[in-house]
């Protein structure tokens, strides 16, 4: 079986290294000298917008080998939908994992801009579905539905998706949502299904997962963590009568030697002040297990950024050198490809990876770490046997 | 007031009881081309020959309005992006966010236009089951906290069908590393219709282009002025238009010859309606009105089928009644377009309507 590497799309803007600069790239943060945006020359719009950065990113991305990336979405970032709808046609192969939360969109809606989608991109669309970490945020974005109930909504959701999705007629009188006669009509209907990557720490996410997750995606965590959480989703699933599919989703920090990583780390640690990083992360964390589990990796001590090593190459201090999950991989390549084959081990079958800057690094990743990484040139026999079988 | 006129994109689906516009990829090899080569085209068209704008149509039986005109707006730096909606499709604070990277990729060239009459069958079928004045309540409704949340945070707000907290954009929550969006954009230029009291009511709260049918001259004046009397009491100016199908050729015979050749092509069926109907006081001001484009597809019953010249003299006619925007659809969109770009619209284009700027 195929195994896919994606790399993420920053979408609120990106940094032009580890070392804590301030934010030149995207109007995020107030313009200096260097600042690629807000897109003005000499004071005036100059007909460019952060997303031609991300069509960059996305080609970069193309040509480095990836497969596709993820699209985030957060209050404060550009909406996943709009960059990837705006993005398709100046990539060929490159794949949107579209970031959303069931909650926010109509299913039959949403069917319909996924089939219009996969008409006019040649079938590049998949989802990461996300339940929503509950919070200030959830009530920012207008939904203030407990999060248990979230991810009923959410299951619901997807049973509606994929009841319309082939056409009709599909019927459904649920709690949340209301189809009679429904179905995508002749021309989206048929197109390939999305595939979803679907999130969630508690109880009620795995749950949910084992009923319409192609792939269950967590964070980096401790090796024994992550075993221990997969091992759970697969037990869920086999319950269920489907087999799990795990993946990933880390930065990495890579260098030709570990002690170049590291130093990366060190010179974006010396320019912050950690303990007021650490009280700004945990003003954020709503009802997310997920988000919970990564803070729990930070020590007491904050004295040194090696106080947060984990494990071998596995940092918990990557939220301290921007806005990213806290947990990543820093190491010379050969070390970054070798804990990329531990996951593989563990049971992942697709990584999501990212570093800054997202749009060299995608080469850098794509050039020097991909070669060195087993799992992306596993035997893919289907393709060996394809001619027999058709 | 200048003049702008949007052209109006195919989105394949069938409606209105007729078959679907013809999406001429004529490329048989299956996966080379998708109706979106086709839709691309048609929006390049538009914009090479002169017009402002570019509506996407809700249609549940065809392509979806939102990811169609966001693909199309790389492609055409120039128009306007008018996708067409109906409110339930999400959240009114997910709607808002949709727009707000629209106008900050794409130079603020979004318009949206709310569909408020789509049948209450069609409605089901997608899961939307608010029926009847309840449709216009929650039209408000998302227009008001659209307009609540692009002021700025914090924004709250408790309605029957939306409800936000601590909400707003500009000024809202930071990222982890402090930054956040900093250059405000303006809001999306809102689109509505209609010609009874409860949706001209709604329109004159929140409209900026009120559309209306192709209607006889007087009757049009008339509806342009009650609204602007109900506008003028919320202190506002709105921008009215008219919306029509078009079928124009060089000489009268062939517009008539081919229209004719077009409704036994892929009309309903049944003979041809050839002599423009009276109108119930008579003969009408329009002497190419022709009530069937809905049996050939297109989105409004009643257009107008003329020389190049007439159609000129006709839709300077509409402007000068007070119609400063026109959304014209055409049964070939590529073909038509480059028809009206070159022979119809330079004279309207330089046009001015009947009341002051």
């Amino acid at each position: 079986m195929s195994f896919d590497v994606y790399w993420r799309i920053p979408m609120a803007g990106d940094r032009s290294s580890w070392r804590n600069h301030p934010k030149r790239r995207g109007d995020w943060s107030p313009p200096i000298p260097g600042s690629l945006a807000p897109s003005r020359r000499d004071g005036e719009p100059d007909g460019l917008s952060y997303v031609e950065h991300v069509v960059e990113i996305a080609r970069a991305t193309e040509a480095a080998g990836f497969v596709g990336g993820l699209l985030p979405s957060f209050p404060q970032t550009d909406d996943p939908w709009i960059v990837a709808a705006a993005v398709a046609r100046a990539t060929t192969t490159y794949r949107f994992m579209v970031a959303f939360q069931p909650g926010f969109l109509h299913p039959v809606h949403a069917a319909r801009m996924s089939a219009t989608f996969q008409r006019l991109s040649g079938g590049r669309l998949l989802f990461n579905i996300i339940t929503g970490g509950g919070g200030p945020a959830q009530l920012w974005w207008g939904d203030p539905t407990p999060h248990d109930d979230r991810y009923a909504r959410t299951t619901e959701f997807l049973d509606v998706f994929a009841g319309v999705w082939d056409g009709g007629p599909f019927e459904h009188h649920g709690r949340f949502y209301d189809v009679t006669d429904g179905g995508l009509p002749e021309p989206l209907a048929g197109q390939p299904r999305p595939e979803i990557y679907f999130s969630g720490s508690s109880a009620a996410a795995i749950e949910a997962v084992g009923r319409h997750a192609d792939y269950y995606l967590s964070w980096l965590e401790h090796p024994d963590d992550l075993r221990a959480k997969f091992d759970a989703v697969r037990a869920t699933c086999e319950a269920l009568g489907r087999t799990a599919k795990f993946s990933v989703r880390a930065h990495v920090v890579a260098r030709p030697t570990e002690e170049e990583a590291w130093r990366e780390v060190r010179l974006g640690w010396e320019r912050i002040d950690p303990e007021a990083v650490r009280q700004r992360n945990a003003r954020k964390s709503g009802d997310s297990v997920g988000a919970a589990r990564q803070l729990a990796y930070q020590g007491t001590s904050l004295e040194r950024y090696e106080d947060l090593i984990v494990a071998p190459n596995i940092w918990a201090g990557i939220s301290y050198l921007g806005d990213h999950p806290t947990v990543g991989l820093v190491g010379s390549y050969a070390q970054v490809a070798e804990r990329l084959n531990d996951l593989v081990e563990l049971g992942a079958d697709s990584l999501i990876l990212s570093g800054l800057p997202h749009l060299e690094e995608a080469y850098r990743v794509g050039e020097e770490v991909l070669p060195l990484f087993g799992g992306a040139r596993r035997p893919t026999p289907e393709l060996a046997t394809q001619g027999a079988a058709s | 007031m200048t003049v702008d006129v949007y052209w109006t994109l195919p989105v394949g689906g069938r409606h209105g009881g007729g078959p679907a516009p013809a999406l001429r990829v004529t490329d048989l090899r299956p996966g080379r081309f998708s109706d979106f080569d086709h839709q691309r085209q048609a929006a390049r068209a538009a914009e090479a020959t002169g017009f402002a704008g570019l509506v996407v149509p809700y249609d549940t039986a065809g392509d979806e309005s939102w990811v169609t005109a966001t693909a199309l707006a790389r492609e055409v730096p120039r128009l306007r992006l008018v996708p067409e909606f109906q409110p339930g499709f999400a959240t009114a604070v997910y709607s808002a966010k949709l727009a707000q990277s629209f106008q900050r990729f794409f130079a603020d060239r979004l318009g949206w236009k709310l569909s408020l009459d789509p049948p209450e069958e069609v409605q089901r079928r997608v899961g939307d089951t608010v029926i009847g004045a309840d449709r216009l309540a929650r039209a408000a409704e998302l227009l008001e906290v659209v307009s609540g949340v692009w002021a700025g945070h914090p924004y709250s707000y408790e309605g029957r069908w939306f409800t936000v907290q601590d909400g707003g954009f500009w000024g809202g929550p930071q990222t982890a590393d402090g930054g956040r969006q900093l250059e405000r954009r303006p809001p999306p230029i809102v689109f509505l219709d209609g010609a009874d009291d409860a949706r001209l009511d709604l329109s004159a709260r929140w409209a900026d282009v009120h559309l209306f049918d192709l209607d006889e001259p007087a009757a049009l004046a008339e509806s342009i002025d009650r609204h602007g009397q109900r506008a003028a009491a919320h202190g506002r100016t709105v921008r009215y238009g008219v919306r029509l199908p078009i079928w124009v050729r060089e000489h009268a015979d062939e517009a008539w010859r081919d229209l004719r050749r077009a409704w036994d092509r892929s009309g309903p069926g049944g003979p041809f309606p050839d002599s423009p109907p009276a109108t119930a006081g008579g003969e009408s001001h329009w002497p190419g009105l022709w009530r069937r484009f809905d049996g050939l597809g297109l989105r409004r019953p009643a257009g107008l089928v003329g020389t190049f010249d007439e159609m000129a003299a006709w839709l300077r006619d509409l402007v000068e009644l007070g119609a400063s925007v026109l959304v014209l659809e055409g049964a070939a969109p590529i073909e038509d377009a480059y028809r009206l770009g070159e022979f119809v619209l330079p004279s309207v284009l330089t046009s001015t309507t009947g009341v002051p700027a």
